[in-house]
């Protein structure tokens, strides 16, 4: 897509909002009352108005970043992320939506090879989330990436929230830190649809169907994982589909930061 | 476009808009929940009102097809009779350099469009300093 094309559907779902934020706008006037008491019935369909209105200003939203994101209009300067904080705050970002989803959320840090994931069951907020950190002393630093915060966290929401999509009440989705000599990883495991060598690539195309036809993405997430994939290359990281039989599992590498040792695990 | 005042001691506000609806949501809203309100669909409208009513505060569009936001903000703050109105730009632009024009040209706030009636409230009571900004009026 061509930046003149995205210059115009931005363009396009930019006026868009026009007309649905008046729609949003008479709504809420409605539904505090301002020309009148509604009945039961009226309020129940003005619930439905909203709700759907909402739906459209997210897809819109959703759009226009995506649309932002490839255009490289924005300027993402590189510098030092604390990975093990930021997938804190990640993991901390979507904690209502996991108790929302009836989804645990749990995250720790160990080898690519192993299973070492948190055990604390300190609630943070949110409620369904648990935090851990079981690194030794002296292991703060040497979690530094070299990217930029504000792309590698939309990232790692995004990664987060693909996970919490696909899953069903009462199962729980892991996240793990672990780094090699050269880069950072975060690998976000779940149980939802797994990723085949097949579709591996596919899910980071828009609108995304395997062969058969079958949509690849979670209702209402066809560019999610598309724009995680884009804002990680522009700020010089990458999000693989690593395939495997019974997770689904996304993976998130980012150059470490230079001169600093490998990060423990 | 004057409207006769519910209360005489509320405060009197300026909505600046040319959409229509976005002009119709934001009166009614601030008319519902106490307020004296004038509006104005033209940047040049927009200085006559502020001048002869003397609003406390003005609520102003930026994309007005005549006069835009920006300039009549700035003719409003360079007399001596109206600088004191505080103004809050009204705008669909949600970009750092906006809000630095906001404020280049003398506006005393900025809100981005869409305004969620309830919040365009809390705002205005905010830049004037009321009480009881968490009700709904």
């Amino acid at each position: 897509m061509d930046r003149d094309t995205l210059q115009l559907l931005a363009g396009f779902a930019h006026d868009l909002r026009t007309p649905i934020s008046a729609i949003a706008g008479h709504s809420t006037l409605m539904a505090l009352g301002v020309h009148g008491p509604l009945t039961e019935a009226q309020s129940v369909a003005l619930r439905r108005i909203e709700n759907n209105q909402q739906h459209l200003i997210s897809l819109i939203g959703e759009f226009l970043s995506f649309a932002e994101t490839l255009s490289g209009s924005t300027t993402r300067a590189l510098e030092a992320c604390a990975m093990r904080a930021m997938v804190q705050h990640a993991v901390d970002a979507v904690g209502s939506a996991a108790q929302q989803a009836g989804v645990r959320v749990r995250w720790g840090e160990g080898r690519a090879d192993g299973n070492v994931y948190g055990d604390s069951d300190a609630a943070v907020a949110g409620g369904n989330v648990c935090g851990d950190s079981d690194a030794a002393p002296g292991e703060s630093d040497t979690d530094l990436a070299w990217a930029n915060e504000s792309a590698i966290g939309a990232v790692l929401t995004i990664l987060l929230e693909d996970a919490i999509a696909g899953s069903a009440r009462e199962q729980e989705v892991h996240v793990r830190l672990h780094g090699s000599t050269t880069m950072v990883h975060v690998v976000v495991e779940s149980n939802g649809r797994v990723i085949t060598a097949d579709t591996a690539d596919l899910v980071f195309v828009p609108y995304a169907r395997d062969a058969s036809g079958r949509q690849l993405y979670a209702a209402n997430r066809a560019l999610a994982l598309p724009r995680a994939s884009a804002l990680a290359q522009a700020v010089g990281a990458e999000v693989r589909a690593v395939p495997d039989d019974v997770r689904r599992v996304l993976r998130l590498d980012v150059p470490r930061a230079a001169n600093l040792g490998p990060l423990a695990g | 476009m004057t409207d006769a005042p519910r209360n005489g001691d509320a405060p009197l506000i300026l909505v600046a808009e040319d959409n229509d609806d976005n002009r119709i949501i934001a009166v009614t809203m601030l008319r519902h929940c106490g307020f004296r309100v004038i509006a104005a669909s033209t940047g040049a409208e927009a200085i006559q009102l502020a001048r002869s009513e003397q609003p406390v505060l003005i609520l102003m569009d930026v994309g007005m097809p005549d006069i835009d936001g920006w300039a009549a903000t700035r003719v409003l703050k360079a007399d001596a009779d109206t600088r004191g109105i505080v103004v809050i730009a009204y705008t669909a632009h949600a970009l750092p350099i906006d809000q630095e024009q906001a404020s280049r040209a003398g506006c005393d706030g900025y809100l981005t469009k869409p305004v969620e009636p309830r919040r365009l409230v809390r705002a205005v009571r905010e830049a004037l300093s009321m009480p009881d900004l968490e009700s709904v009026c």
